[in-house]
């Protein structure tokens, strides 16, 4: 596979599907978690994890980072079944960002946070001052470089935490949550940055509650509830899927469901944007006389 | 979730309904009463009633074997160096090198390990059987500043947020990579800094902010506190009190001038 901008060529990174889990099992204690859940992540997704608290969202994603590993069944990252590795080995491969910044922040300036996880992989001083600095400037956080980060408020802790994971040069990037918190127009920064990061061929999952994000951005969507899968494929095809969505208590976007209340007029029910939509609506108007 | 940090088991019998006030009088008359004495009978029957009591509480057998296990180590340590380092008085039973070990020592040994483990249940007695603000309340009732008890009760109650933040504080600098597992031990100590700093902050960052939610509940602003809920101190928790302070006075007594 020839190497893509930004991507490291790895040994591992020899499939064309990053993820995969085979009939995944997985309990804290007596409370089941995962009841058997079979998926696969094709390489360069964007797929987006949607479901209620509790549904088993971040006991998933954290299966693939070596965090958690299967009660029964397998998980395997790019063909390397995630029991053979370490978190540390794992981490070359897939990042990820924690819902709270505050869970990582420990150093006494932006710079040395960054560079904790490259300098954790083992790179030398040379490439770990790259990185960062490359880190920065994809962040913006450059006039914040030599500031403690826990100072910082919380758009820019939270821009520091990615960018720490940034720099580790992830093939895959897990964000859970990342938007919230953050005020529309950090956010709205915050997904460019992840459409770059897609289009420069890295796979990410989103976890999100907010459907708006997911209607716009991710390409596939996964529907958990209670440890199962209810439905897993392209954004707009599951959020069709009305049954699911009730079935999980979510609230398709609301552009959606204006479409579907505007449906005998004319309009579309599936637009996921609300561009899509006035598109749609304004085609509408020139066809009518 | 919180049972793990919790000494308290839920129930309603005759334990738990006493009023905490009386139990802690009564860990605190039959600590004393265990320091007082050394004989063996006397330490085997505290332990039994204090074992008899917590089983007529409901207290899980899984519970008091907890406790079992926790001290064991300690008490077989005791009794070890006890055998060895006091001769004790009377013919020796086994005798090398300049070890003598006699009947009296061991008895004595027995005593003081098994004394140990009735302290503890005596006192496991109070906490098994009485919930956390229940302890924090009986506590602000017998004169402790209700802030003090406040904060007890705040600490006690963090325990398990603390807890879970640790995991994922973990999990996320091990997600960066950081190796908790490789190299000696110094190199291995090291490796935790990025989790004791984040910890830090994490904890410095929620007392702000519950500091700031208690104020914006008016913590503090009257001089006179009422409460939700009072203790009521019936008239069974006032025979308890009399009985207890009775036995120990005649037990101590019996101990002090009788000998």
């Amino acid at each position: 596979m020839a190497a893509r901008p930004g991507l490291e060529s790895d040994p591992l990174v020899n499939t064309s599907i990053a993820l995969c889990t085979r009939s995944l099992y997985y309990r804290y204690e007596d409370t089941p978690a995962l009841n058997g859940i079979d998926l696969q992540v094709a390489d360069n997704a964007y797929l987006a994890i949607v479901g209620q608290n509790g549904s088993g969202k971040t006991t998933l994603v954290k299966h693939f980072n070596g965090l958690l590993k299967p009660d029964t069944g397998q998980v395997t990252v790019y063909g390397q079944d995630t029991t053979r590795a370490s978190v540390g080995e794992l981490a070359r491969v897939v990042g990820y960002v924690f819902q709270n910044p505050d869970h990582q922040i420990f150093c006494s300036t932006t710079r040395d946070e960054i560079s904790f996880g490259p300098r954790n992989l083992g790179l030398d001083p040379g490439e770990v001052r790259e990185r960062t600095n490359d880190a920065l400037a994809a962040f913006n956080l450059q006039a914040y470089a030599e500031i403690p980060p826990a100072v910082l408020g919380f758009g820019l802790r939270r821009k520091v935490s990615i960018a720490a994971v940034y720099a580790m040069r992830p093939r895959v990037f897990i964000l859970d949550e990342p938007t919230a918190g953050l005020d529309r127009r950090s956010a709205g920064e915050l997904l460019q940055r992840m459409e770059e990061l897609h289009r420069q061929g890295h796979t990410l999952l989103l976890v999100s509650h907010d459907m708006r994000i997911v209607a716009e951005h991710a390409r596939e969507m996964l529907v958990m509830h209670d440890g199962h899968v209810l439905a897993h494929g392209p954004t707009r095809e599951v959020l069709r899927q009305t049954e699911v969505l009730e079935r999980a208590q979510i609230r398709p976007p609301q552009i959606m469901e204006l479409g579907r209340r505007l449906a005998e007029w004319g309009l579309p029910d599936d637009a996921l944007t609300v561009d899509e939509f006035c598109e749609a609506y304004a085609r509408a108007r020139k066809a009518r006389p | 979730m919180s049972s793990r940090y919790d000494l308290y088991q839920p129930g309603d019998s005759w334990l738990h309904r006493l009023d905490p006030r009386v139990k802690l009088l009564l860990a605190v008359c039959g600590s004393l009463v265990l320091l007082v004495f050394v004989n063996l009978w006397v330490i085997i029957a505290a332990l039994l009633l204090a074992l008899a009591a917590l089983w007529s509480a409901g207290v899980s057998r899984e519970r008091i074997s907890a406790v079992w296990k926790a001290l064991l180590p300690t008490m077989i340590l005791v009794a070890v160096f006890w055998v060895i380092l006091y001769p004790g008085e009377g013919p020796a039973l086994v005798s090398f090198w300049i070890v003598h070990i006699t009947a009296a020592s061991v008895a004595q040994a027995l005593a003081i390990a098994l004394r140990l483990g009735a302290l503890a249940f005596t006192i496991f007695l109070w906490l098994f059987t009485t919930d956390q603000s229940t302890l924090v309340r009986s506590l602000v009732a017998l004169g402790l500043p209700y802030t003090w008890g406040l904060t007890l009760a705040i600490a006690l109650r963090y325990l398990p947020t603390m807890a879970n933040a640790l995991r994922m504080v973990s999990d996320a600098q091990q997600a960066r990579a950081l190796d908790l597992t490789k190299g000696n031990p110094l190199k291995r100590g090291r490796a935790y800094i990025p989790i004791i700093v984040a910890m830090i902050i994490t904890a410095l960052r929620t007392a702000e902010n519950l500091s700031r939610a208690l104020e914006s509940r008016a913590f503090g602003a009257p001089r006179q506190r009422t409460f939700l809920r009072q203790l009521a101190f019936r008239r069974v928790d006032l025979i308890w009190t009399v009985g207890i302070l009775l036995a120990t006075g005649l037990l101590l007594w019996a101990r002090l001038v009788l000998g």
